[in-house]
């Protein structure tokens, strides 16, 4: 931490004028947008739409199949928590997590109770509370055995939570084609959301460094807690064994982010860092013993899955530093959080 | 312009700083991170230097200071829950309390003018309901009470003039803890400022602005001359309307916001940080995304330095002194004062 702020100071010191060449912005953020965010979204948006197909067959199996293929191309763009996801909290719609006082079972359990066929459609679902709403709530109907499928109304309920699922997700994947020409935009006179060609690429750093972020101290560290009191049921989707999973994918959607956006406009010692960062993440990730959920309860295992948190911490350092510094994109500290 | 150019010249009131504070060592407070990434109260001199720091459990926001006594409070930044007394003479903490069960600060707060009580912006965040939190301040900090602030989202308080009232500035932005910062109701939000009633605890008066600035979120406050209160906005609309970031209001008025170009509402990115007043009704305000520090006198000329990560703001006679995220002191014409190795948070008060 000493490093990277170090870091931001230095580079807000001097004067835009001393380097010597600007990152092409442009570039950085169209790869993003062609090579990453859209093809990211077209691959959830099918997804849900598939699940949204699935769930009314009431067919367990196959409507577990296709959650777990939505919940993988959910982490394909749970780190693009800007635009269109950002508007009106959809992406807690989506993914409400961490559910700090079980609100997804209390709304569901109360749901179940009443049994008021009239919220199930897709616009009164979308008014239900977020924590009803979205991957989270899915999870429980499909996975939790208190919520058991006892009558025809819990298949109705799972049908309407995928639907409004399939909703939010063509909804942003829609609002990324005008979202894309702001970002085109960005710096020209006419830029409504973007006033500087910088501005998108200090989203998509912040994207990245945030995304990273939220792996190492909600994926990792809160189901890690202490020795003495590991919490593995704060591990994300562990009813549904998709912790490790969640973790690989989302250091894999990072590291397209990268790749795409970030890596060839990088001085090549930077991009090194950043990459033997990357590998030796994955790495980790791959080896961590499954499931996270006994591992965080087991002392030998609990070392691997602190290594592997200590390698995704690495990895953003390499990142803030190399991508943040090498572009001159670390944000003041009151322009970045404000209040 | 004319209206308040008129009122004003009809009768200067003071806007009197405590009188311990000319005792030397610290003029202002601001809460700063260190590299270390601890975060801290700094107490700066006149010049800029550093009186103390007093270190704080997690990131601080703005501070209060006491009338008579050389004391402050320093609040934690939302969602926080804790509040710091601190001696400004040796910057030593002598008093810690928390926001009670269901309750978060916002990260401001006010004493009344004999100094007995101290009262701060709260959420109950259950309900959403705003809050000002009632504490007794004779000795250390005791909360006795808590009455309703009269909107979503009070933010920053303020005593008025004749010291009968408070003023609150409700951003309007519903958020809870669980969901960390983010904004609940930016479709339905409605900011206003109030006037509470200090003896009853009542609200005395409501100033919303019009509905087509009903996005524009009130934030923050300062005593501006003749009882008047200056507004600084954030906007959460959409970025392709400017409207004017900054207002004055008085009790049983409305919102009048000060006029500008378009442009210069887009280059402070629809943000305004702080705000700070003059005694000869020199309006300022930072704008941190946009490295802006605008003046705004009262003809109605408006000047703008460029400071980048500005946001501190606090006056020093009759000029601005501003603080940025890069450790600078700067005065108002735009000239660095000091340099430390710290980022100065959002806020300064000044002594």
């Amino acid at each position: 931490m000493i490093n990277r702020f170090a870091t931001c100071l230095a580079v807000m010191i001097v004067p835009l004028a001393a380097w010597a060449a600007d990152p092409d912005h442009r570039t950085i953020a169209s790869d993003a947008v062609t090579g990453h965010i859209l093809p990211a979204y077209d691959r959830f948006a099918a997804e849900a739409g598939t699940l949204a197909e699935v769930a009314p067959s009431c067919d367990t199996t196959a409507t577990r199949n296709a959650y777990h293929r939505a919940f993988d191309a959910w982490m394909g763009v749970a780190h693009i928590s800007f635009g269109p996801a950002e508007a009106g909290g959809r992406m807690f719609a989506i993914a409400f997590w961490p559910d700090k006082k079980g609100q997804t079972g209390k709304a569901l359990r109360q749901l179940m109770q009443d049994q008021d066929p009239a919220i199930l459609t897709p616009d009164r679902y979308g008014e239900q509370s977020i924590a009803a709403r979205g991957l989270f709530a899915m999870e429980r109907m499909l996975f939790d055995e208190d919520l058991t499928p006892d009558d025809g109304y819990h298949c109705l309920l799972t049908a309407a939570i995928a639907s409004d699922l399939a909703r939010s997700a063509s909804d942003i994947r829609n609002d990324w084609d005008g979202y894309a020409a702001e970002i085109a935009k960005a710096g020209a006179d006419d830029a409504a959301v973007f006033y500087g060609p910088d501005e998108p690429t200090r989203a998509l750093f912040n994207a990245l460094s945030t995304g990273l972020q939220f792996t190492t101290e909600l994926r990792l560290a809160r189901p890690l807690g202490s020795i003495q009191r590991p919490r593995p049921k704060r591990a994300e989707a562990w009813r549904s064994a998709r912790p490790l999973r969640n973790i690989r994918l989302s250091l894999a959607a990072n590291r397209d982010l990268w790749e795409t956006a970030f890596e060839p406009h990088l001085s090549k010692p930077d991009a090194d860092a950043i990459r033997a960062a990357f590998d030796y993440a994955q790495a980790a990730a791959e080896a961590a013993p499954a499931p996270l959920v006994e591992a965080v309860a087991t002392p030998s295992d609990r070392l691997k899955i602190d290594a592997l948190r200590g390698a995704v911490d690495a990895l953003r350092e390499a990142v803030i530093i190399g991508v943040g510094g090498g572009l001159a994109l670390t944000p003041g500290f009151n322009a970045l959080d404000g209040d | 312009m004319l209206t308040r150019r008129a009122a004003i010249a009809s009768g200067l009131a003071s806007l009197a700083a405590p009188a311990w504070a000319r005792l030397g060592g610290a003029r202002f407070l601001s809460s700063a991170r260190l590299a270390s990434g601890a975060h801290v109260l700094i107490g700066l001199t006149r010049d800029g230097g550093e009186a103390f720091r007093a270190p704080l459990p997690a990131r601080g926001h703005a501070a209060a200071a006491h009338p008579h006594r050389p004391h402050a409070v320093v609040f934690a930044r939302r969602p926080g829950v804790f509040a710091l007394l601190i001696d400004c003479d040796t910057g030593r903490e002598i008093g810690r309390v928390h926001a009670k069960q269901g309750r978060h600060f916002y990260g401001h707060g006010a004493f009344s003018a004999d100094g007995l009580t101290l009262f701060t912006t709260e959420n109950a965040y259950e309900t959403g309901e705003g809050r000002i939190g009632i504490w007794n301040a004779t000795d250390g900090l005791r909360r006795i009470g808590e009455v309703a602030s009269g909107g979503i989202g009070p933010h920053d308080v303020l005593r008025s003039h004749d010291g009968r009232s408070l003023i609150v500035a409700h951003g309007g932005v519903r958020t809870h803890p669980d969901t960390g910062r983010s904004k609940l109701n930016l479709p339905t939000m409605r900011p206003n400022l109030s006037w509470i009633d200090i003896t009853s605890g009542e609200v005395t008066g409501v100033i919303e602005a019009d509905e087509h600035l009903r996005k524009n979120s009130l934030r923050h406050l300062a005593a501006a001359p003749n009882g008047e209160v200056l507004i600084g906005a954030q906007w959460q609309g959409s970025p392709r309307a400017t409207p004017s970031l900054l207002a004055t209001a008085r009790q049983g008025g409305s919102l009048r916001w000060i006029d500008g170009p378009s442009q210069l509402w887009r280059d402070m990115r629809g943000y305004v940080g702080s705000v700070a007043a003059g005694e000869d009704g020199t309006l300022f305000a930072t704008s941190p995304r946009g490295g802006i520090a605008l003046r705004a006198d009262m003809g109605g000329n408006l000047g703008i330095e460029r400071i980048a990560d500005v946001c501190g703001a606090a006056i020093t006679s009759g000029s601005a002194i501003y603080t940025t995220g890069n450790g600078v002191v700067m005065s108002g014409m735009g000239t660095e004062i000091a340099v430390h190795e710290v980022a100065f948070d959002n806020h300064m008060i000044e002594l």
